[in-house]
C-alpha cells in the first residue's frame, strides 16, 4: 500500500467514523451535553404510558373520510357524524371521547405519530411488549428496557435517588435491568424498623472505614475491642459473607433512601386538578407530583390495560370509549395540573401493536401490526401528525389485514431520549444493530436545555 | 491467629488492587446492553470520561467514591464482584459446613436440624442421601398434597378433561371447566411452594427448581392452555428427570405440549417456520447465547423441527410429515436426514455437544457455589458431564465433593431469590401450611412468579436481578407479617413457638434465635436491634426479635 492509498483509506475510515453520528448530522451540533448533575431544577422527563393489550388505534384517530374505514367495520366504527374536528380535516376525525385533548392538539401540543410500531411482525402480546419495551425488535438477549438502559448508561457517581420511578408494585420491562429503580407501592408498615436494620452500619467495610483503614477487610484492628462477633474468632468474622451482607445492606439502605425521597417529594406536592380516579389518572396524578418536586425524576412509566378488545369493543360508546375518555382526561388533567413544567415534560403513549382494520364475528377486532404513538408536550414542533399515512385501500394494508408500520418506534424513543436528555443513542449503540437513515428520522421535537 | 489476619491483609490488599483496577464500563456492560459484536460501543456518557478527576483519586478517595456508588444506586453487585473470589480464610467448621450444605442443598434449615446433623455425624452423610432421593421416605407430605389439592396425580389426559369445558372468559365465570381452571392456574405454584417447604428430598427441591428455571415455561392467563399443560410439565419433564440424564431432559421438553406452544413450534411448518424454538433450544438449554452456532444453524435447525408438533385434543406429541420441510440440513456442520429422525438427531447431537456440558456446568455451579464460579472448577465439571453422558446425579455429586463448595470464599455469598428467601422463611418457623396460594401470590409480586415468567430465558440466577430497590422491603414485611399472624394461609407452628418460648427471654432468646436460624455474624445494625428489643421487651420478646432475624440482611444471604 503506497503512501497516498494508505491517505485514502484512512479518510475514507475517518469519514465513516464521523458519519456514525446521526443527531450531529441533523441537527449540527456534536456530542451530548452531561445529564443529571443534581442542581435542585426541572430534569427533562420523559413519561412513557403504556396501554397494555393492543390499543384500536383507529378508534382513536379516525379516518372519517376513507369509506374503506366504514367497509370494514360496523358496530366499532366512530360515525362520521359523531367525530370532532382534528385540525379541521376532512379525512381525519376524532373519537369524541377525546373532545378534552382536542384544544392541545389544536396547539400542537398533543401530536400522533400515525403507522408507527415494531419492525418485528409477532403478533403476540408478550413478545410485542418485551421487544418494544426492550427496544429491540426480535432480540431475546437485550433484557434490559429501554428506561432503564438509558439510566444506566448515562449514570454518574451521585446520581439522584429518583431519576426513574413506577408507581405500580412492580417494575414494567421498560424500567427493568441493572439500574436501581423504584417501584412505588413497595414499601412497609414498619419503615424505621426496616431502615435501622438496613443501616449502613451493617457494613463491615464501612465501620472498617471510620476506624480509619480503608482496606476492607484488613482492618482486624479497627473492630477489636468491639465485641461484636460474640463467640466467633476475628479473623472468621471477616470474609465474603460480610461482602454479601455488604451488598445486600447497601441494597437496603439504597431502596430506603428511594423510598423516602419519593414520600418526601409526594409530601410536599399536591395536584392541583382533579385526575379521573384510578387506572391511568391515579398514577399520573403520582408521577406529576414527583416532577413538580424538582427531585431530578428523568423516567416515568404509567402502565393502563385492558385493550385486548376482541370481543365487545363498541363503537363511541361501550368498552373502547370508555377506555379512551380515560385515557384522554388523564392525559389532559396531567397536562394542566403540569403547566409550564409540560416545557420540559414529553409523554409517549403507546401500545405493542394495532388491531386488525377489520371487525370481527364478535364486534371486536383482533391483533393487528401498525398503531399510533401519541406524544404530548411543550416542546414539540406543531405539525396536525408526524409519520406516514398510507391510506386504508387494501392492497396498502400490510397481509391485507393491518395498518403497515412506516415509523419505527426507536426512532420516537431515540429522538425523544436526544432532545430531552442530550443522550445520543446512536452514539453508544444503545440500540443493538439498528440504526436509521437520516430519512428515518421524525424530526418532531425541539431541543430542551438540560 | 496472627498468621491468619495476616495473610489475610495480604490478600485484601491484592484483592482492593483488584477492585481499583475494573474498568468503569466493562465486557458486561456491554453484554447487558446485548451487543452484537460491535467493537466499540462504550457508552459516551459514562462515568470514566465525565470525570477529569478520576485519575487523581488516591485509593482512599477513589473507594469512598465507589462506595458512594454503590449507596446511590449508580453500581450493582456484579461491579464488586470480583473481590469476592479472592478472599480466603481458615477452613470451614463442622458447623459451617452443615450450615452450607442446608444453604445449597436445601432451603435452609428447619428449628433443630443443625443441632441433629450435628449429632448425626455432620454433613456428609446427609448430603449422600439427598443425592439418592428415592431412599428418602416423603410419603407424609404426598398423602398431604394427595388430599390438598384434587387434581393431584392426574395424568395429562385427565387434567385436560378437567378443565375441557373451560370458555374464552377467564373470570367470573363460574362452569366447571372455568372454576377448575383458575383453581389449576393458583395451585401449581401453590404445590410447588409446599413441597420446596415440607419435603424431606430437599436436594431434589433445590435441582427441580433449577430445572424448571432453566426450562422455563409460562402458564400465561387463566384461560390458556398452557395452565393444565404446565402442570403436566413440571412432573413429567422436570420432576421426571432432574435426577436423570440430561438428553431425556432435553428431549422430554422438546416434545412436551408446553414447550411446544410455548416456544411455538407446535405451529411452525412447512412454508411457515418459527424459529422461535429453535433459536432458544441453542441459546437458552443447551449451548449458551451466540457460542458454537450462527444464523444459519438457526433456520436449519428449525428446518429440521418443523413437523414436531401436538395433537390438541390428546395434548399427545406428533410429527406431522406434510408440515415439515423436506430435504437434508445442516446443523452445526453435521447433515441431519429428512423426517422426525433427523429433528430426534439434532436434538441428541445438541445435549451431547461439548458447549453443552459446559455452559450447563458453569450454570449449575452458578447456582450451587459462588454467582462466579472459578473458570477450572467448570472445567472440571463439565469434563464429569461429557463423561458420565450428561448423568445429572454424578454432575450434582462432583459439585458437592468438589473442595469449592466447602471453601470459605463461598460460605453465605449468595443472595437468595425471591423463592429462596421465602421458602427458607417458612422453613425456619416450621410453618404450618393450610393455603399456600397468598404466599404463592406474594413471591410473584417480589418479581418471582412459579410458572409465570414471561420471558424464555427463566429468572436470573445472578444477585444482581434481585436487589432492585423495593425486593428487600416486601421481604421484610413477608417475615414481620407471617409472626404477626397477617399472611393468610401459613403460620408458624405451635411447635416451633414453643420451642422458641423455651429459650427464655432477652439475651438468652436472642442469642439462641441466633443459633437457631442464622448461625453467623448479623452486622452492627441488626445486632444492636436485637439488643435493644431483648433488652425493652423482656419476656414477649420474639413476636420483635423473629422478624427482625428473618428480615434482616444476613437472613437474606445463603
Amino acid at each position: 500500500m503506497d503512501r497516498r492509498q494508505f491517505l485514502q483509506n484512512t479518510s475514507a475510515a475517518i469519514a465513516a467514523a464521523s458519519a456514525t453520528n446521526v443527531f450531529a448530522q441533523a441537527d449540527g451540533s456534536e456530542s451530548p451535553p452531561p445529564v443529571n448533575q443534581l442542581d435542585n431544577k426541572q430534569k427533562p422527563t420523559i413519561v412513557s404510558v403504556y396501554l397494555r393489550g393492543g390499543a384500536d388505534s383507529l378508534s382513536f384517530l379516525v379516518p372519517k373520510g376513507d369509506d374503506a374505514y366504514y367497509s370494514y367495520r360496523r358496530g366499532t366504527a366512530i360515525p362520521k357524524g359523531d367525530c370532532i374536528d382534528f385540525h379541521k380535516s376532512p379525512y381525519f376525525g376524532l373519537n369524541p371521547n377525546m373532545a378534552s385533548l382536542a384544544p392541545l392538539m389544536e396547539e400542537g401540543r398533543v401530536i400522533p405519530i400515525v403507522n408507527s410500531g415494531s419492525t418485528h411482525g409477532t403478533r403476540s402480546h408478550f413478545d410485542a411488549q418485551d421487544y418494544m419495551e426492550r427496544a429491540a425488535p426480535g432480540l431475546k438477549s437485550v433484557r434490559q428496557g429501554w428506561l432503564n438502559r438509558y439510566l444506566y448508561m448515562s449514570k454518574k457517581p451521585y446520581d439522584a435517588p429518583l431519576r426513574g420511578i413506577a408507581v405500580r408494585r412492580t417494575l414494567p420491562r421498560a424500567l427493568r435491568g441493572r439500574y436501581p429503580v423504584l417501584a412505588g407501592y413497595n414499601s412497609t408498615d414498619h419503615m424505621d424498623m426496616f431502615e435501622a436494620l438496613y443501616a449502613e452500619t451493617n457494613m463491615v467495610n464501612k465501620t472498617a472505614r471510620e476506624g480509619g483503614s480503608i482496606v476492607k477487610g484488613a482492618s482486624l484492628d479497627a473492630i477489636e475491642g468491639q465485641d461484636r462477633i460474640k463467640g466467633m474468632e476475628r479473623d472468621k468474622a471477616l470474609r465474603t459473607s460480610d461482602m454479601a451482607r455488604d451488598i445486600i445492606t447497601e441494597s437496603g439502605t439504597a431502596a430506603v433512601k428511594r423510598l423516602k425521597a419519593l414520600q418526601e417529594a409526594l409530601s410536599g406536592q399536591r395536584n392541583n386538578v382533579n385526575y379521573p380516579r384510578g387506572g391511568l389518572g391515579g398514577q399520573l396524578a403520582q408521577i406529576a407530583k414527583v416532577i413538580k418536586a424538582n427531585v431530578g425524576l428523568e423516567v416515568a412509566q404509567a402502565d393502563y390495560g385492558g385493550w385486548d378488545t376482541h370481543s365487545g369493543q363498541g363503537g363511541v360508546n361501550g368498552r373502547m370509549g370508555r377506555s379512551v375518555k380515560h385515557v384522554a382526561d388523564s392525559l389532559r388533567a396531567f397536562h394542566d395540573d403540569l403547566g409550564d413544567r409540560m416545557d420540559r415534560v414529553l409523554v409517549l403513549v403507546m401500545s405493542e401493536f394495532g388491531r386488525t382494520v377489520h371487525e370481527n364475528g364478535n364486534n371486536g377486532t383482533d391483533h393487528g401490526h401498525g398503531g399510533i404513538i401519541w406524544a404530548m408536550g411543550g416542546m414539540m414542533k406543531p405539525a396536525p401528525m408526524y409519520g406516514k399515512w398510507t391510506g386504508m385501500a387494501t392492497e396498502k394494508l400490510k397481509y391485507r389485514r393491518f395498518m403497515p408500520v412506516h415509523t419505527d418506534f426507536r426512532v420516537v424513543f431515540a429522538e425523544s431520549l436526544y432532545y430531552l436528555m442530550g443522550f445520543d443513542a446512536f452514539k453508544v449503540d444503545y440500540f443493538p444493530g439498528y440504526r436509521p437513515s437520516k430519512g428515518q428520522l421524525l424530526n418532531f421535537l425541539n431541543k430542551v436545555e438540560t | 491467629m496472627t498468621k491468619w489476619s495476616n495473610l489475610f491483609k495480604v490478600v485484601m490488599i491484592l484483592a482492593i488492587a483488584t477492585l481499583l483496577a475494573i474498568p468503569v464500563i466493562g465486557q458486561d456492560d456491554l453484554d447487558a446492553i446485548g451487543d452484537l459484536g460491535k467493537k466499540d460501543s462504550r457508552p459516551s456518557g459514562a462515568v470514566k470520561t465525565d470525570n477529569p478527576n478520576h485519575k487523581k483519586l488516591s485509593k482512599d478517595e477513589a473507594l469512598r467514591v465507589r462506595i458512594m456508588e454503590i449507596m446511590s444506586g449508580a453500581r450493582t453487585m456484579d461491579d464488586l464482584a470480583p473481590i469476592s473470589q479472592q478472599i480466603v480464610g481458615p477452613p470451614l467448621d463442622e458447623k459451617e459446613k452443615i450450615y452450607q450444605a442446608l444453604n445449597r442443598m436445601a432451603f435452609g434449615a428447619t428449628p433443630g436440624q443443625v443441632e441433629r446433623m450435628m449429632d448425626e455425624g455432620g454433613w456428609e452423610s446427609w448430603a449422600m442421601a439427598q443425592l439418592d432421593p428415592e431412599s428418602i421416605n416423603d410419603t407424609k407430605l404426598e398423602d398431604e398434597l394427595g388430599s390438598k389439592y384434587p387434581w393431584y396425580g392426574m395424568t395429562i389426559t385427565q387434567l385436560h378433561k378437567r378443565v375441557a369445558d373451560q370458555c374464552e372468559r377467564e373470570t367470573m365465570c363460574d362452569r366447571p371447566g372455568c372454576a377448575n381452571k383458575r383453581e389449576l392456574y393458583g395451585d401449581l405454584p401453590a404445590v410447588i411452594l409446599h413441597r420446596a417447604v415440607k419435603s424431606e428430598r430437599q436436594f431434589f427441591e433445590v435441582m427441580a427448581e433449577f430445572w424448571r428455571n432453566h426450562f422455563a415455561v409460562d402458564q400465561r392467563l387463566v384461560s390458556s392452555r398452557m395452565v393444565y399443560t404446565t402442570t403436566d410439565y413440571e412432573e413429567n419433564v422436570i420432576r421426571k428427570h432432574a435426577f436423570g440424564k440430561f438428553d431425556d431432559l432435553l428431549m422430554a421438553s422438546a416434545k412436551h405440549p408446553a414447550m411446544l406452544e410455548f416456544l411455538d413450534n407446535w405451529i411452525s411448518r412447512k412454508g411457515a417456520w418459527n424459529e422461535n424454538y429453535a433459536r432458544e433450544i441453542m441459546e437458552l438449554h443447551t449451548l449458551g447465547a451466540d457460542r458454537y452456532y450462527n444464523e444459519r444453524d438457526v433456520l436449519e435447525l428449525t428446518r429440521a423441527l418443523t413437523g414436531w408438533t401436538f395433537n390438541p385434543s390428546n395434548d399427545r406429541f406428533v410429527f406431522k410429515p406434510n408440515n415439515h420441510e423436506p430435504g437434508m440440513k445442516m446443523v452445526l456442520g453435521k447433515r441431519i436426514p429428512e423426517g422426525y429422525n433427523g429433528g430426534e438427531y439434532a436434538v441428541n447431537m445438541l445435549a451431547k455437544h461439548r458447549g453443552t456440558a459446559t455452559f450447563i456446568s458453569e450454570k449449575l455451579c452458578r447456582y450451587l457455589i459462588n454467582d462466579h464460579p472459578p473458570k477450572a472448577l467448570v472445567n472440571k465439571i463439565a469434563g464429569k458431564f461429557k463423561s458420565s453422558n450428561g448423568d445429572l446425579k454424578k454432575v450434582y455429586e462432583a459439585i458437592i465433593t468438589s473442595p469449592e463448595f466447602m471453601q470459605r470464599a463461598n460460605y453465605r455469598s449468595k443472595f437468595k431469590t425471591p423463592f429462596e428467601s421465602t421458602v427458607s422463611t417458612l422453613r425456619a418457623v416450621d410453618a404450618q401450611i393450610s393455603d399456600m396460594r397468598p404466599t404463592a401470590r406474594l413471591v410473584g409480586e417480589m418479581g418471582q412468579a412459579i410458572y409465570n415468567c414471561p420471558d424464555p430465558t427463566g429468572y436470573y440466577d445472578q444477585a444482581e436481578a434481585w436487589l432492585d430497590s423495593g425486593v428487600l422491603t416486601r421481604r421484610w414485611d413477608y417475615a414481620w407479617k407471617l409472626i404477626r399472624g397477617n399472611i393468610n394461609g401459613v403460620a408458624p407452628s405451635q411447635k416451633f413457638l414453643a420451642r422458641v418460648h423455651e429459650m427464655g427471654s432477652g439475651e438468652k432468646a436472642k442469642d439462641a434465635l441466633i443459633a437457631e436460624l442464622i448461625g453467623a455474624d448479623l452486622g452492627t445494625a441488626t445486632d444492636k436491634m436485637l439488643d435493644d428489643i431483648a433488652k425493652t421487651s423482656g419476656g414477649s420478646s420474639s413476636n420483635t426479635l423473629l422478624p427482625v432475624l428473618l428480615g434482616s440482611p444476613a437472613f437474606q444471604q445463603q
